[in-house]
């Protein structure tokens, strides 16, 4: 389970890089790693191209809020379950110390 | 055994630049290329197994040069491996002919995997395949035909089309049928490496489509000879023919790799996209720009981009690239 703090740091795993072909709808996650690859939705994408290499929680969430019509508990929650899919897959982590 | 598109990937595996032939038309530049041992073979085997098992796809396999013949002993080496490594569906070994003696058409047969021996004709006769070929070519090559027939090899025939060679595609196709040739492929001349001095034979759009015309007709009559029918501008002839034109395999499905390890999108577009050696195959794939803009149709330029076969057809990048100095141009022989 991902503990998010307001100050907790995440960013892409290692070998994870985002590609996507917008006109047709199509967003990726791949680890050029392991080969894993990820079919994303457009939401999910933009999440982790904010995440890229490194962004703190609440600057996260605050951005998602921003930029989806959603209301702020429900976008929160939303963001939570996409955020802890992602660590649960290894497309991202916690950056902490400085690491 | 044929696989379906969506199941296959496919790489065009060139072991070696060296060749005993100078056909003007040939896509080497001639300069020299660095070739990689036999353990680098090997060991580049090992990583096309690596991602065809995460890809959960069956690899299918050109080995070819220059001539690959000349490195014989690894490629009879590379052939074995291949053999013991299930991700490989089939492969082809693309040949001038020009070495097959019985004795290696009789190796060729052993291995269970080898699926087709490809040479190439430029003609139906020595006039006009030596022209193009050099001298004597014509003759060695129908040779190697029925030397491997012979052994029960299947053979593939590829023509390189040009205004060399255009208007004799019938009756070269009628030779094929004669001689049991399995499949005919054609691929269009393409101005680069040694072919660049023949620009002025390339053909223009109408006499392509005119070609292609009477090559759907020829296919649809053939009940022998299987003409390959799978490639960009195709479409156009018989848009409600599933078994006509496709999207390039470029950036789809297949990659080229060079004697020392480099990797292009395709042999006729050779813009190195890494080095299969020291990249790793997963980051060639999913992160090459090159490879990323070829995937996206927004990219294309002219009247590539907003053609309404867009599903079928995106032109042959190579040419474009090689016309115009830009592989996203419009393809220039295209006629729609």
């Amino acid at each position: 389970m991902l503990a998010l703090e307001s100050d907790t740091v995440l960013a892409l795993e290692q070998g994870i890089v985002l590609h996507s072909l917008p006109g047709q709808n199509h967003f990726f996650a791949f680890s050029v790693i392991s080969g894993d690859e990820f079919k994303l939705n457009q939401t999910s994408f933009w999440v982790l191209e904010t995440i890229g290499e490194g962004i703190k929680w609440d600057k996260l969430k605050s951005s998602f809020l921003k930029t989806f019509d959603v209301a702020p508990k429900q976008g929160e929650s939303d963001l939570r379950e996409i955020v802890s899919q992602f660590y649960k897959e290894k497309i991202i982590r916690r950056r902490d110390n400085g690491n | 055994m044929e696989l379906h598109l969506e199941d296959e990937f496919y790489f065009q595996w060139h072991i070696t630049e060296r060749c005993n032939k100078h056909c003007r038309h040939c896509y080497q530049n001639g300069h020299p290329c660095s070739e990689l041992p036999l353990d680098n073979l090997e060991t580049i085997l090992l990583r096309m197994d690596e991602a065809l098992k995460k890809w959960n796809l069956k690899g299918s396999l050109s080995l070819t040069g220059g001539e690959p013949l000349i490195r014989k002993d690894e490629l009879f080496a590379l052939m074995d491996r291949i053999n013991r490594i299930d991700s490989f569906a089939y492969y082809d070994i693309l040949t001038n002919g020009s070495l097959v003696s019985d004795d290696i058409a009789a190796e060729l047969k052993s291995h269970r995997k080898l699926r087709r021996v490809q040479v190439s004709l430029e003609g139906s006769s020595a006039a006009t395949n030596d022209t193009i070929r050099g001298e004597g070519s014509f003759k060695e090559t129908v040779t190697a035909i029925r030397r491997m027939k012979k052994h029960g090899l299947a053979i593939s025939v590829m023509t390189t089309i040009s205004r060399l060679n255009y208007q004799d595609i019938p009756d070269l196709f009628a030779l094929l049928q004669n001689e049991g040739v399995d499949t005919f492929a054609l691929e269009r001349l393409i101005p680069e490496g040694k072919g660049k001095g023949l620009q002025d034979q390339l053909l223009s759009p109408d006499e392509l489509r005119g070609l292609y015309e009477s090559v759907y007709q020829m296919a649809t009559r053939s009940k022998s000879t299987r003409i390959l029918l799978y490639r960009p501008l195709f479409a156009q002839i018989a848009p409600d023919d599933p078994t006509v034109g496709a999207l390039c395999s470029a950036g789809n499905n297949a990659l080229t790799i060079m004697p020392d390890g480099s990797v292009y999108p395709c042999r006729r577009l050779p813009i190195s996209i890494g080095n299969i050696l020291t990249d790793s195959l997963f980051s060639i794939w999913y992160d090459s720009e090159v490879l990323w803009n070829i995937r996206n149709p927004k990219k294309l330029g002219g009247k590539c981009r907003d053609c309404d076969l867009l599903a079928n057809c995106r032109g042959c990048r190579a040419m474009a690239y090689f016309c115009s100095g830009d592989y996203m141009a419009e393809d220039p022989q295209c006629w729609h």
